[in-house]
């Protein structure tokens, strides 16, 4: 839809697998209310390469994975696998689209059922979908993916018995069963401790590489995206607001959101900068900023003006389409000169 | 000690420095000690506090880390007498030294009538999940009444003015009085349960995870709200979190717990920048750093011990990168760090001091059978 033409940083790692285009979802909430829950996102996933899709909560990132799962009905734009539409009206369609693209979710204390085993959670995919595999053969090798090992020893296990860690590794494995080029993970790692964090994300790494999975990569931690992500793609209000390469984008934001995103990831690199005592940020209004707009989202005009510290009278009014900065990157801002001089100053 | 509750900017300063003294300082207002909590299971005591000792001094922000099933929780409701069978309190004393108490009291050997008039009134909890800890059928401001009439004497319409002052306090517009709980965002929700632990003005506020579930930009400006309303009113704060990289901004000691003990205890910088026990040295290593440099990251490979079954000496042997068989042996005693100016900052590894090199690549004893990655070799700063 828009005039520009990126190039995904993701592009390089290998073939395109999927896209979106200008996808959008509405819901209606009542009264005749309209929630644009996605607005016209589109975005592109490689195989064997990330794209990070960062927001808060209620910025449609979720809503965007279950649109790229085929669990929700598109309102505009379309989907498409490996160059062909997606169809997913059938029950044979949807499960040979199923059999393409998984879904990962948030929470691994509810996503698997209290009620059956490991071995159950993995069996039924293997023989739903690879209906010629050695089943029990096949489920020790996907617990071997994702180092559950020894398989038998967590096979008869039931989800209570299994550590939090050790669950999302049951999920991950649940949806390697299918062999899907696509994995779409949703905020994968957003439960666990922080001290397993980082194993979680180096053992999807190790998925993305050995199957050359595309991946998307949904989360509101902005600096996991630095380390995980080729392409980050930062959303507000169903919209992307900033996209590009992933340490440019954490290490120059562009945008004024994108800008309030990394100033509120804890710091540890710049102790006792923020929070504690007298040495109160300087940068107080964006603090102040940062409070939530009680009236929520604007219907017309920049969908972050209302927090944002640089908008006037042409934010409130008309909503910035994305703009290029370079080859790579673009943010739908019209201030970018005065939000993130250097940035735009860049050859 | 001075007593008053003036808007003093210098009590956060003298809270620092009165915690990085004495642990016994007559400034504790909270004094865990010796504290052993067990869980009584079929299959045998499970160890889940194991002889903590932990000093809140009065103004301070002490900081509790550690992993799901450290026993941080456990140690706090513990402590607390909120705990209930089969969590068995075997061990310990808890002393609170209230300023509006005569004298020093031990939670431990109150009786339900006097622990009621203490909680909330002097020790309020924020719990972890606003969703589940707030009536879904009342409205915020019947919750807010219910609170401030269970402990204090106040007749109705002083304390529904006194409910919408303190939604001010949290910076919620007065008009939210009216909304159920499921008409808040997560973020609002937080802040009503932060108004409801100050509805008595208690000395001590415990906070267990009050952020986890949101976002990054609202967990800042909620960390924000605390950090000033403790400075304009005066409280302590005891924060449990499983995140290090939010409490080394937010608080002034920090206390790392792994297993039921505690492994190291220091001030903030000094958790950071002299860090000495191996678990925190591979805590401090798991988070994704935005600023700077990207290092090599390596997280901690391995799970936590079970407990049923203890393993003999450090608990932490082995996920430790630097673990010898001598560390079976270790008593887990807290002694000062050699090399630390500060004698309060307090390690649990005799062994391990903040410069000591990472060994070269070895698999400690026991390494756990899952999750052993091939980046173990990177745990380090």
């Amino acid at each position: 839809m828009t005039e520009l033409t990126l190039t995904s940083a993701a592009a390089e790692r290998g073939p395109l697998a999927m896209e979106a285009i200008s996808i959008g979802k509405d819901f209606r909430i009542g009264r005749g209310q309209i929630l644009h829950a996605v607005r016209d996102v589109s975005f592109n996933l490689y195989r064997g390469a990330v794209v990070a899709l960062v927001g808060e909560s209620g910025s449609g990132k979720s809503t965007a994975a279950r649109l790229l799962a085929g669990q929700e009905r598109l309102t505009s734009g379309r989907i498409q696998l490996d160059g062909k539409p997606v169809k997913v009206a059938s029950r044979g369609d949807f499960r040979r689209y199923k059999s393409e693209v998984q879904l990962v979710f948030q929470d691994p204390f509810s996503s698997l059922n209290p009620v059956h085993t490991v071995r159950y959670h993995l069996e039924r995919p293997v023989k739903l979908h690879q209906p010629d595999a050695n089943v029990s053969q096949e489920v020790a090798a996907l617990l071997d993916q994702v180092r559950l090992t020894p398989a038998q020893q967590f096979l008869p296990k039931y989800p209570h018995e299994l550590s939090g860690g050790q669950r999302q590794r049951v999920s991950f494995a649940r949806a390697l069963a299918a062999r899907p080029a696509v994995l779409l993970a949703d905020e994968p790692v957003s439960m666990l401790d922080v001290s397993i964090r980082l194993e979680m994300l180096a053992l999807l790494d190790d998925l993305r590489q050995r199957f050359r999975l595309a991946m998307l990569y949904i989360t509101h931690d902005i600096a996991s995206a630095r380390y995980f992500a080729d392409e980050v793609l930062v959303m507000y209000a169903g919209e992307i607001v900033e996209r590009g390469p992933a340490e440019e984008i954490t290490q120059h934001p562009a945008h004024p959101y994108t800008q309030l995103l990394v100033a509120s990831a804890p710091d540890p690199d710049n102790l006792g900068s923020a929070l504690r005592g007298s040495a109160r940020r300087a940068q107080g209004s964006q603090s102040a900023s940062a409070r939530r707009n009680p009236e929520g989202v604007p219907a017309v005009g920049c969908p972050f003006s209302p927090r944002c510290p640089f908008a006037d009278d042409r934010c409130r009014q008309d909503d910035p389409p994305l703009m290029q900065i370079s080859p790579t990157r673009g943010a739908a801002c019209w201030h970018l000169d005065i939000a993130a001089p250097e940035v735009v100053a860049a050859p | 000690m001075s007593t008053d509750r003036t808007l003093d900017p210098a009590i956060l300063a003298t809270g620092r420095a009165r915690a990085s003294s004495a642990d016994l300082s007559p400034d504790t207002v909270l004094d865990i000690r010796d504290l052993s909590v067990a869980y009584r299971t079929p299959g045998g005591d499970v160890r889940a506090v194991d002889r903590v000792n932990l000093a809140l001094g009065a103004g301070e922000v002490l900081g509790l880390v550690g992993e799901s099933g450290s026993g941080k929780s456990t140690l706090v409701y513990g402590a607390t007498r909120l705990l209930r069978a089969p969590a068995l309190i075997t061990n310990g004393s808890v002393i609170y030294r209230g300023r509006r108490l005569s004298r020093p009291v031990d939670l431990l050997e109150m009786g339900p009538e006097e622990l009621r008039r203490l909680r909330w009134r002097e020790i309020a909890i924020v719990f972890q999940s606003a969703m589940n800890a707030l009536n879904p059928v009342l409205r915020v401001r019947d919750q807010l009444v219910d609170a401030i009439h269970a402990h204090l004497k106040m007749p109705r319409d002083e304390a529904r003015e006194k409910a919408a002052s303190l939604l001010d306090l949290v910076g919620i517009p007065r008009s939210r009085l009216r909304s159920y709980p499921h008409e808040l965002s997560g973020g609002m929700r937080q802040r009503v349960m932060i108004a409801m632990a100050l509805a008595t003005e208690p000395e001590v506020v415990i906070m267990d995870e009050p952020t986890t579930a949101l976002d990054v930009v609202v967990q800042r400006d909620i960390l924000a709200q605390i950090v000033e309303l403790k400075e304009r009113l005066g409280f302590s704060i005891l924060f449990i979190t499983h995140d290090l990289s939010l409490l080394l901004e937010l608080a002034d000691r920090i206390a790392v717990m792994y297993a039921g003990q505690l492994l190291e205890v220091g001030t903030a910088e000094e958790i950071q920048h002299e860090t000495s026990h191996p678990y925190t040295k591979g805590l401090l290593n798991s988070f994704p750093s935005l600023h700077g440099p990207r290092r090599e990251l390596a997280g901690i490979p391995g799970s936590p011990p079970d407990l049923r079954y203890p393993p003999p000496g450090c608990p932490f042997l082995p996920r430790c990168p630097y673990g010898t068989t001598a560390c079976e042996e270790v008593d887990m005693q807290l002694l000062p760090v050699i090399t630390s100016s500060d004698p309060a900052h307090v390690t649990a590894c005799p062994f391990v001091l903040p410069d000591t090199p990472v060994p070269e690549i070895r698999t400690p004893p026991g390494a756990s059978e899952a999750g052993d990655l091939s980046t173990v070799a990177e745990l380090g700063p």
